[in-house]
């Protein structure tokens, strides 16, 4: 990447420097670029930089302007650059009359230049957006051979593993070049101004080296890194580096603390490097230690799936064959722990096509979706055009009849051409900008590197080719053909109209924008219809009113469970008392929060054959508080209560679907479950059912869901949910000074309002509603343009005609009716093929839709109704100008 | 008609003929701006100065270069004779056609 030196506030604008430079004679350049610097530095100080930019512009394009228009004298043609000059003249001869024309035409250039800001500018930023979050390959070494391993989840997907799983793996296959293990971290860095929660990796010690990533700083992992009680040494990201220790190099060696431990900085890892893979599978890292797991430890179990693999693919091996041989050695751990494994393969994925996953099917719908804007702006363009072509006729016509050449004129609607789609494309370039700041800002979870996708120049000259070639192809042809064809024709013809050939040409590509216009607009409404009927159902929680904050409880002073159980009872009591909460609760995990914890349980007397057979559900380890602040219903038995202690019977509460599918008999309360698949467990009671509520998305349907006292298994990472109607603003400040006024190791993080973590979730689809939206808009915006065109077209060229009608006796409502019947009968058409075209290109967004079917009549409907407002919208002026004609004034012949 | 002046080249030679030794182009265009409120470029001073050389009326030659014009060099500009006679002819004809003008002006 090349640095740019921000430009010194004594600096005019280069831009406009350079225009000035080659555009000037060396003479004139020096002393009017020297008379300007220097006025501009005196500007700056006295009208600030921005007006003085402003002033710099406008002596700029004025002066360019006052050098064209000066008489060419005898001295200039003994001057060595005469030739040159006159070619210099004859460009800016071309530029005079092209903004003259331009000038003449203002509505013309600027629905022009506008349309193909429009087309560009959304094709650029989808464009952009696509390359960055799908089509790039990763920024890592090779990137085409590295791949994510895992076990296979009950949904197919690929899942997490177990550590000697994954040690067994790496030992026995010959298809990777190496296999490295990563799971989450988010230790807490304690600090004067309160303690924060960093996000980072643990990963084998190859890790860096599998990505082909070296520390910028100081030395990677070693092996010997990799082991229990030695893994306590840290790489730290640029960012924290620059951040935290103020970019000093001498942080290499020193150390730093970690949940009450202290770890050791190793090194720094290079401001370029992206943690993508974090980002995906957890947080943006800022911190990586080696996984550092012995073969015995409690965690490294083949059960304990927790863990995910990254590999490199020998030179030549495909993911199908990794995954061919995985399953024979896969064959072999099966028959050597029979209890630990299922009978499903493990799988390997290619890691792009696994991070760019949740933006691909997104980004594919808005690139087809902006290819048909794109076709809506050209044809937009070239309607113009075309219309444009029969007035510009005459002109040719008359300049060829004195004597300008054929080159002379095509060199004219070249110089036309670029100029408008020059304007267009800076425009649209400009829109591109704000659009993808806009986007970086609202994008949802899975877009991974959309915050960078700024400039490509690329895919601007890209676009800008675009926009130069729909005119040349739309415009310039047109005009040869009309100047080749009808030279004293034109000048004779009083007025020059584009005949039947170009009329239907303009007719035909208002059909097709209408047509597209409804497509797109059919597409946004599905997506809108959608994201409706999401939010629309019931989570099994009430979110209004609630704000949740999530906190760490980690090191050695959160050992015991009676500490951590002391702590949560002051918060809450603490919290309690803050001005507008009316109900405080903590839960180990939230509904729709992005975290889950998931245990596989027993029932008591029911045994499983294999353990693909052993169900799993989500537990939730809440205090008494927990159900009023979310609004659980119960629905038999009790909730849990403070009469709930340590030493009490462990207790718990079961969702609907757990009573329903575990107790069909009804006998839920009263039933015995175990959480774990060990028999040392214990035997915990279920005391009542409470409502079901949705976890993971609003869609899936609810897993057996098992809430547990606090009092009776503590967790070190809490939820606090507070309900506050009306107080919800500053509430998060006061419960951030609450947790340090008891504990300063303690970090604050995730706070969220309930309702937002609830929009949240349905994230990626309001994402793609709103940019569908703007793009039907667009569509819609455009096409209306396009109509008003050839309805206004229409009228002038039927104003004779209309005006001998009314003097005939005809009424004003029948002459209305001979243009609507015109531009009805194109709206009609454009309408049917653009509800055949929606059936057709809705099946593209089938899997983003939520209980809408592609087809949706309603939908259809309203799409249908918005486009034929629009319509009417487009005939209302020339109509109320072809209802006012003056029969006597036509007749006259003005 | 060759000495007849146009009305910005009379602007332009006023400028040069008050600023003396300091006339080039940034304070013959401030001068003007001043004075009349109009707002001028510095590529129609140029060009407007260069034209009245190629007539003979104005002399010009460069200044040395200093940084705060990004090394580039001045060009400074007086009148000859005939630039004096020309913009004296001028302005005594606006002065005999304006005569008995001024309250018919001003009252409109």
């Amino acid at each position: 990447m090349s640095r740019v030196v921000p430009p010194g506030p004594d600096d005019p604008p280069r831009l406009a420097l350079r225009l000035l430079e080659r555009h000037l004679d060396p003479d004139a350049a020096e002393v009017i670029t020297g008379d300007l610097r220097e006025e501009y530095r005196q500007r700056v100080r006295s009208i600030g930089r921005g007006a003085a930019r402003r002033w710099f512009w406008r002596q700029a394009l004025l002066s360019l302007a006052a050098r064209a228009r000066r008489r060419t004298t005898a001295a200039d043609t003994h001057h060595p650059g005469a030739r040159k000059a006159s070619l210099m003249t004859g460009t800016a001869q071309d530029l005079r009359f092209a903004l003259r024309l331009f000038r003449r035409a203002p509505l013309f250039a600027l629905t022009a230049a506008f349309t193909i800001a429009v087309g560009v500018g959304s094709a650029t930023t989808i464009l952009t957006a696509a390359n960055w979050t799908w089509l790039r390959p990763l920024p890592y070494r090779a990137p085409a051979q590295l791949v994510a391993v895992g076990e296979t989840d009950r949904a197919g997907g690929l899942a997490t593993a177990g550590f000697l799983t994954i040690q067994d793996w790496r030992a026995r296959t010959r298809s990777f070049e190496s296999l490295t293990p990563i799971r989450g971290w988010t230790p807490t860095l304690a600090a004067e101004d309160g303690a924060r929660r960093l996000n980072g990796m643990r990963v084998g010690w190859d890790f860096f080296r599998v990505l082909g990533i070296r520390p910028a700083l100081g030395r990677d992992f070693e092996p010997d890194d990799d082991h229990p009680g030695r893994w306590q040494v840290v790489l730290i990201s640029d960012g924290l580096w620059r951040r935290r220790f103020e970019a000093r190099p001498d942080v290499v060696g020193s150390s730093i603390e970690f949940n009450g431990r202290p770890y050791r900085i190793i090194g720094v890892l290079p401001a370029a490097f992206e943690p993508l893979i974090s980002e995906r599978y957890y947080s943006r890292a800022e911190v990586w230690a080696p996984l550092g797991y012995g073969p015995d430890d409690r965690s490294s179990c083949r059960t304990c799936r927790h863990l995910r693999a990254i590999g490199r693919l020998r030179d030549g091996a495909s993911p199908g064959e990794a995954e061919a041989e995985l399953a024979t050695i896969q064959a072999g751990l099966r028959r050597e722990h029979p209890e630990d494994y299922g009978e499903a393969n493990p799988r390997v994925g290619l890691l792009g096509d696994q991070i760019t996953a949740a933006a691909r099917r997104p980004m594919g719908v808005l690139t087809g979706a902006v290819a048909f804007l794109l076709v809506i702006a050209c044809a937009n363009v070239a309607g113009l055009l075309v219309a444009r072509s029969a007035d510009r006729l005459r002109e040719m016509v008359v300049r060829a009849a004195l004597g300008a050449g054929r080159g002379r004129l095509v060199r004219q609607l070249l110089t036309e051409s670029v100029l408008l789609a020059a304007a267009g494309t800076v425009l649209g370039l400009g829109g591109a900008r704000l659009a993808l700041r806009a986007l970086a800002a609202s994008a949802p979870a899975g877009f991974a590197r959309l915050d960078q996708a700024t400039a490509d120049p690329g895919i601007w000259l890209i676009a800008f080719g675009v926009g130069v070639l729909s005119l040349l192809l739309f415009g310039l042809l047109p005009a040869l053909d009309a100047v080749r064809g009808n030279l004293e024709g034109g000048l004779r013809a009083s007025r020059v109209t584009g005949g039947p050939r170009s009329g239907r040409l303009r007719e035909g590509l208002v059909v097709g924008q209408v047509a597209i216009a409804l497509v797109l607009v059919i597409a946004g409404g599905l997506m809108f219809r959608t994201v409706g009927r999401l939010l629309a159902i019931d989570p099994g929680f009430d979110a209004r009113g609630v704000l949740t904050a999530q906190f760490s409880l980690i090191g050695q002073r959160w050992a015991t469970d009676e500490a951590v159980y002391a702590f949560q009872r002051d918060l809450e009591s603490r919290v309690r008392a803050l001005p507008g909460v009316d109900a405080v609760g903590l839960s180990g995990i939230l509904p729709l929060g992005g975290n889950y914890d998931r245990r596989g349980f027993g029932v008591e007397g029911v045994t499983y054959d294999s353990p693909d057979d052993v169900p799993s559900g989500d537990r939730y380890s809440v205090s008494p508080g927990y159900f009023a602040v979310m609004g659980l219903p119960l629905r038999h038995g009790r909730l849990i209560g403070s009469e709930d202690t340590p030493t009490s019977m462990p207790v718990a509460l079961v969702n609907e679907t757990a009573a329903r599918t575990l107790w069909p008999d009804g006998s839920a309360v009263g039933g015995r479950i175990k959480f774990g698949t060990g028999s040392d467990s214990p035997w915990v009671t279920v005391v009542g059912v409470v409502g079901d509520v949705q976890q993971y998305d609003l869609t899936s349907a609810p897993l057996p869901q098992f809430y547990v006292p606090q009092s009776q298994s503590t967790d070190s990472f809490l939820a606090l949910v507070i309900r506050a109607p009306g107080a919800l603003d500053g509430l998060a400040d006061r419960v951030r000074s609450e947790v340090a006024a008891l504990a300063t190791d303690v970090p604050v993080y995730g706070v969220a309002r309930l309702e937002d973590l609830v929009a949240a979730s349905v994230g990626p689809r309001t994402f793609l509603t709103r940019i569908l939206g703007a793009f039907g808009a667009m569509a819609l915006l455009l096409a209306t343009v396009g109509l008003y065109g050839i309805v206004a077209e229409l009228v002038t060229a039927r104003e004779r005609e209309i005006g001998i009608r009314l003097s005939l006796g005809a009424r004003r409502g029948e002459v209305a009716r001979l243009i609507l019947a015109r531009g009805g009968v194109l709206v009609a058409a454009g309408l049917a093929i653009g509800a055949a075209g929606a059936a057709v290109a809705s099946r593209l967004i089938a899997t983003q839709l939520y209980d809408t079917a592609p087809v949706d009549p309603g939908t259809y409907a309203v799409a249908a109704g918005v486009l034929v407002t629009a319509a009417i919208a487009a005939h209302a002026l020339p109509l109320r100008r072809a209802t006012r004609v003056d029969p006597a004034r036509v007749l006259r012949g003005d | 008609m060759g000495d007849w002046l146009g009305e910005f080249e009379q602007l332009v030679l006023f400028a040069v003929l008050q600023l003396e030794d300091g006339a080039y182009g940034v304070t013959i265009r401030q001068a003007i701006e001043d004075r009349t409120g109009r707002q001028v470029s510095a590529g129609a001073v140029y060009t407007t100065l260069e034209r009245l050389e190629g007539r003979g009326l104005v002399l010009s030659a460069w200044g040395d270069p200093t940084p705060e014009r990004g090394g580039k060099r001045k060009r400074y500009y007086r009148l000859r004779p005939e630039g004096r006679a020309a913009l004296t002819r001028s302005w005594q004809a606006l002065r005999a056609m304006a005569r008995g003008s001024g309250r018919k002006l001003e009252s409109t």
